[in-house]
C-alpha cells in the first residue's frame, strides 16, 4: 500500500494506491489518526486502489468515527467500480460521501 | 576438590518454578572424575546417572531420560559426538535437552563439530567444577523456560479447542426439512474460533427466520461477538414481528458493545414455506444468490442494504418481500467464500459459486453443501484460508403436478 498526503490543513487529501488489507490495514490507520490532528476535513482518495476486504472497509470505519468525534468529516473519492461495489454492497457509500 | 558453591542449584530452580529436580546424564569414562562431578551435582540436588561408553550412554538415555547431558569426547567404544548424534534422534522433537561437552583439547574444529552435533556448550578440561556448575544453571534455566512456555502453550491450545467446541454448538445441527423446503449449512473457520454465524427458528406461525451473519475480523473478539448476537436473534427469532424489529435490537445490543471499526453484516430472512414469499433484510451483507433449478438461471438477490451493525447508532433497516418461485435455491453465504484467494492470487468470486450453483442443480441441498466446500478447498489449494467461510442453502419444494 503506498499512502501520499496533499492538500492543506483546511482540506487534507490522501492518495491511497495498492490493496488495503487486513494484513496492512494499520498503515492505513496510523497515517490517518495522524492526520486527525492537523485538521477536520479529510478526503481518502481511492483512485489506486485495486481491491479492499472487511477490514479495510472497517479501518474507514473507525477513522470517520474519529473525524466526526472531532467535528469534522471522512469522505471517500473517486474509487474503481470494485471498490465502490463494496461500499454500495454494505450500504455504507452514502455516510462516505459516494452517490449510489 | 573446591568448595561448593553456596547457592544450590535446585532449591534455585524451585524458585523459578521447577516442579521435580533435574535429571543429569554424565557420561565419563575417567572414574574419578565422575565421582567428583556426581558428589558436586548431587549436592546441588540433582539427580545424577553416569555411563562410562558409547553404548551405556544411549542405554541410560532411554532409561533415565534426562533433562541434561554433560558428556566427554573421547570414550572407550567411539566419539561423545556420536552418542549425542543418536540422542539428537531419540529425543522428542519439542523436547529442549541442553548438552555440554567435556574435552582435553581446546581444538576449534573439535568445538565445531560439537556444536554441530547438537551441543549447547563446552568445557576444556581441566575445568573449574564452579563453572560448569554455572553452566549448567544456564543451560538448565533455559530448558526450564522452555518448558515453562510448552506447558502454557498447551494450556492455551486446550483452551482455544474448548472454545471452539462450545462455538460449535452455538449452530445449528442438522436442519430438517419444513414443508418440503430443504435447508443445510457449513462454517469453516480460518482460526479455531471464528465470527460466523448461521441459523434457522421454525416459529409458531410455521414460518422460517433464517440468518446469516460476519462480525468483522476473526478469533477470540468476533467469536464473543457473535456468541451475543446469536443469543440476541435466538430470543427474538420466534417472537419478533419482522425482520426490522430484529435488526433494531441487534443494533441497539451490539452497538453498545462494538467499539469504532467493529462490526457485523448480516442477512435476516423470514420464509413462508407454503408461500414461498420471503422478508428479506439485508444488513451490509453480500446479496444471497439464487438459482431456478428448471432453468439454471442464477441471479443475485439485491435489495436496498442497510450499513453493517455497529457503524452507526441510526440505522434504519428495511424489509423486502421476494417471492421465490418452487425448485429454487437459494444460498445465503459469507463474503470469506468469494474473496477466498486461490493459485495465482485470483478470488473464488460470485463466478465460482455461479459455476457451482449451475453444475449442481439436481443434487440436493446437503451434497450442494458439501460440492461448494469441495469447490473452495480446491480452489484454495495450498493457500490458508483467509477469513471464516459460511454458506446456508435453502431449497424451496418443486411444484406439485
Amino acid at each position: 500500500m503506498e499512502l501520499v498526503v496533499e492538500g492543506n490543513n483546511d482540506e487534507m487529501v490522501i492518495r491511497v494506491s495498492g490493496e488495503i488489507l487486513a494484513s496492512n490495514c494499520h498503515e492505513l490507520r496510523d497515517a490517518v489518526q495522524g492526520l486527525a490532528a492537523r485538521g477536520r476535513m479529510l478526503a481518502v482518495n481511492l483512485a489506486g486502489v485495486t481491491f479492499i476486504d472487511t477490514s479495510g472497509i472497517g479501518v474507514l470505519i473507525m477513522l470517520r468515527t474519529h473525524f466526526k468525534a472531532r467535528g469534522g468529516d471522512l469522505r471517500v473519492a473517486d474509487p474503481q467500480p470494485q471498490v465502490l461495489r463494496v461500499f454500495k454492497t454494505m450500504g455504507i457509500a452514502p455516510i462516505f460521501g459516494l452517490r449510489t | 576438590m573446591s568448595a561448593a558453591p553456596e547457592t544450590n542449584l535446585a532449591a534455585h530452580l524451585r524458585q523459578k518454578g521447577a516442579k521435580r529436580p533435574f535429571r543429569i546424564l554424565l557420561v565419563e569414562d575417567n572414574f574419578t572424575l565422575v565421582d567428583l562431578l556426581q558428589i558436586l551435582l548431587e549436592r546441588n540436588g540433582l539427580e545424577v546417572h553416569a555411563a562410562d561408553s558409547v553404548a551405556s550412554g544411549v542405554a541410560t538415555f532411554k532409561s533415565f531420560k534426562p533433562d541434561a547431558i554433560v558428556l566427554d569426547v573421547v570414550l572407550p567404544d567411539g566419539s561423545g559426538l556420536d552418542l549425542l548424534r543418536e540422542v539428537r534422534k531419540l529425543q522428542h522433537a519439542d523436547s529442549f535437552l541442553p548438552a555440554i561437552v567435556l574435552t582435553d583439547r581446546i581444538d576449534l574444529n573439535l568445538r565445531i563439530e560439537s556444536v554441530i552435533a547438537g551441543a549447547h556448550d563446552f568445557l576444556s578440561k581441566p575445568f573449574n567444577p564452579v563453572e560448569l556448575l554455572s553452566r549448567l544453571r544456564i543451560s538448565l534455566e533455559t530448558k526450564l523456560l522452555h518448558d515453562q512456555l510448552l506447558a502454557a502453550n498447551a494450556k492455551l491450545e486446550r483452551e482455544r479447542d474448548e472454545l471452539a467446541r462450545v462455538q460449535r454448538n452455538l449452530l445449528p445441527d442438522v436442519l430438517p426439512p419444513v414443508a418440503g423446503t430443504h435447508m443445510a449449512g457449513a462454517l469453516m473457520t480460518c482460526s479455531k474460533a471464528g465470527g460466523d454465524y448461521y441459523d434457522v427458528v421454525q416459529r409458531p406461525d410455521g414460518k422460517l427466520f433464517i440468518t446469516v451473519m460476519d462480525v468483522a475480523g476473526h478469533g477470540l473478539p468476533s467469536a464473543m461477538h457473535m456468541a451475543m448476537a446469536r443469543a440476541i436473534f435466538r430470543g427474538e427469532a420466534s417472537v419478533a414481528k419482522d425482520t426490522v424489529s430484529t435488526f433494531n435490537k441487534l443494533t441497539y445490543v451490539l452497538g453498545q458493545t462494538f467499539q469504532p471499526g467493529e462490526f457485523l453484516t448480516c442477512l435476516l430472512l423470514i420464509l413462508d414455506p407454503v408461500a414461498l414469499t420471503i422478508e428479506l433484510l439485508n444488513g451490509g451483507h453480500c446479496p444471497p444468490m439464487f438459482i431456478d433449478r428448471e432453468t439454471g438461471d442464477v441471479e443475485e438477490i439485491m435489495v436496498e442494504p442497510a450499513m453493517p451493525i455497529g457503524v452507526a447508532p441510526y440505522n434504519p433497516g428495511r424489509a423486502h418481500a421476494i417471492q421465490l418461485r418452487h425448485n429454487a435455491r437459494v444460498v445465503l453465504y459469507t463474503d470469506g467464500l468469494v474473496e477466498q484467494i486461490g493459485a495465482g492470487g485470483r478470488p473464488f468470486g460470485e463466478d465460482g459459486l455461479r459455476d457451482v450453483l449451475k453444475s449442481t442443480t439436481r443434487i440436493d441441498a446437503q451434497k450442494f453443501v458439501e460440492r461448494l466446500a469441495l469447490a473452495l478447498r480446491a480452489h484454495q489449494g495450498t493457500s490458508p484460508l483467509r477469513d471464516d467461510v459460511t454458506f446456508l442453502v435453502v431449497d424451496t419444494p418443486p411444484a406439485k403436478r
